[in-house]
């Protein structure tokens, strides 16, 4: 069933020659107050046009490494690097300012609710315009409305250009997470479980619709996933967690799905 | 295997009470509360005696007042139209300042805790001294009339609307927020984004009891000299004029009811 599911997949082929390293991180270590470690010695790093699955169990430190990426949690020791940048020396402007680089999209798709499609999507410009039009799309300029309207395109939304955010599915909701993050023209993506409360099919499409958008444009993309026929799937590159030591690191095509399977037990 | 229906199941030993007894410094503060409570009986001159001496007079009263005068319509009709003009101008000015208040008094959206502090410590301030205080103030500040009345209701809008604003705000769901930031949105470009069309239905709520308040408000800040059509009921009720008192009373219901059922209204069709 699962061999079957995978030959229904799409194959991840990326070109892995002469790429640029885009994120490395060296000896990451994260505790919190009244808590075992969460992340020690985490190290691997990822080259442009990567596609990499972060895999792990429940509190095994997945979505705090995420986190600690984009510096939305302050790591304890180590140092990361991303898209060139030593994130942990930058200040306030700087880190704004590199962040419009990533697309990050949650587990929950987080679209502002009572806006519409639209606007949602043409948020995703806030960061790298600075333009204060782009908190409506009532008044955004002309050209974002139609880069906003490009990038629903592109996930196959653009009929809902002028719903209310919060009439969509989930499914729908996770898509226009992407168009949004799309919008900020990314260097790099990132995703939080995106497909984790969503139904195998459509989780499948989203899945699909993030590698065949980040191959187009040769983005990196890193996503946390629990499920191991995604993280086989859709990665060339992965790196497994267990209570915050990285256990396995390499090409995907180098691990079986029992390999994966022994990291959850 | 015993089932659940198993009636020779048996747990007394590890069965919770149905009752814990409090204890004894918790039965000491119930106690000395009730006591506290009686004195106040007391010191409030409560009395059933007195109530029930007095509704003859409540019956004599009423048949005073009807019917209804209506010859003063006229006057009558202009201080309502300003009683609500004087609500509706001072919690709609009272909202705009409450907004911009509360995203301050708001601990995720403060630019400082010190601003944060004061903001809230105005607020509280503008709670806690009752309407009738503050319209006797601005009486003396401004004089006599409307703009003193509208004055107070203004600052008693933003004592209501300035901590239920700042308290929405940090109620709602602050994934949005988190998105945004991660886009690379400054402060003040989340809070338009994120913050503030996440908290507008209880803004919306909060707005509309604030102009219900305001109207109840108004009727009664006349009676200090604040503008409105608590003078002439002041007035009537001085010179023992009850059917026109009794007109009054008819208008400021009517009013009052009006407001609250817009606010149903609009409350249905926003949320």
């Amino acid at each position: 069933m699962i061999c079957q599911l995978q030959s229904a997949l799409p194959v991840i082929d990326r070109d892995v020659a002469d790429k640029t390293t885009q994120l490395e991180l060296k000896s990451i270590g994260k505790s919190f107050p009244g808590r075992d470690s969460i992340l020690n010695n985490v190290s691997f790093s990822a080259s442009q046009g990567d596609a990499i699955a972060l895999i792990g169990g429940n509190g095994s430190g997945k979505s705090t490494l995420l986190r600690c990426c984009l510096r939305l949690i302050e790591p304890d020791s180590g140092s990361i690097s991303l898209l060139g940048h030593d994130i942990c020396s930058l200040d306030h402007q700087s880190l704004r300012k590199l962040r419009t680089r990533v697309g990050l999209v949650f587990q929950r798709h987080n679209l502002v609710p009572r806006l519409t499609v639209l606007t949602n999507v043409i948020h995703g410009a806030i960061g790298r315009t600075g333009n204060i039009r782009t908190l409506r799309q009532s008044f955004a300029p002309a050209v974002l409305r139609d880069e906003a309207m490009f990038c629903l395109e592109k996930v196959g939304l653009k009929h809902l250009a002028k719903s209310r955010a919060d009439s969509l599915s989930g499914g729908e909701s996770q898509r226009i997470a992407i168009a949004r993050a799309l919008m900020q023209k990314p260097d790099f993506m990132m995703a939080d479980e995106p497909v984790a409360s969503l139904d195998p099919k459509v989780g499948r499409e989203i899945m699909e619709l993030f590698v065949d958008l980040t191959t187009e444009e040769n983005i990196t993309l890193l996503f946390v996933s629990h499920d191991l026929d995604h993280a086989l799937s859709y990665s060339n590159k992965l790196v497994a967690l267990q209570s915050g030591n990285v256990m396995l690191d390499g090409e995907t095509t180098s691990f079986t799905k029992s390999d994966l399977n022994e990291i959850y037990q | 295997m015993k089932s659940i229906s198993d009636h020779s199941l048996s747990y007394q030993s590890e069965m919770p009470g149905r009752f814990d007894l409090p204890p004894i410094w918790k039965i000491i503060i119930y106690l000395a509360a009730a006591m506290f409570f009686v004195w106040s009986l007391n010191g409030s001159a409560f009395s059933i005696t007195d109530f029930f001496n007095g509704i003859p007079n409540m019956f004599r009263l009423i048949k005073e007042m009807t019917p209804p005068d209506f010859s003063r319509i006229s006057s009558i009709s202009k201080a309502i139209l300003q009683t609500f003009q004087m609500a509706l101008v001072g919690a709609t000015i009272g909202i705009v300042i409450s907004f911009f208040l509360a995203i301050l008094a708001s601990r995720r959206n403060t630019p400082h805790p010190i601003i944060y502090n004061i903001t809230r410590f105005i607020i509280a301030f503008c709670r806690s001294v009752p309407d009738l205080v503050w319209a006797v103030i601005f009486v003396a500040s401004v004089g006599l009339g409307a703009f003193a009345g509208t004055l107070t209701i203004i600052v008693d809008t933003v004592g209501f609307c300035g901590r239920f604003f700042a308290e929405a705000m940090e109620d709602i769901d602050h994934g949005p927020e988190e998105a945004l930031q991660t886009i690379g949105a400054g402060r003040m470009a989340i809070v338009l984004s994120a913050v503030v069309p996440g908290a507008m239905p209880s803004f919306l709520n909060s707005s509309l009891f604030a102009l219900e308040k305001a109207v109840r408000s108004s009727v009664v800040l006349g009676l200090v000299g604040a503008g409105g059509i608590g003078i002439e009921l002041k007035v009537a009720m001085d010179m023992f004029e009850y059917q026109t008192a009794a007109t009054i009373i008819v208008f400021v219901f009517l009013l009052v009811i009006g407001v609250e059922r817009f606010s149903v209204y609009a409350r249905t069709k926003c949320m």
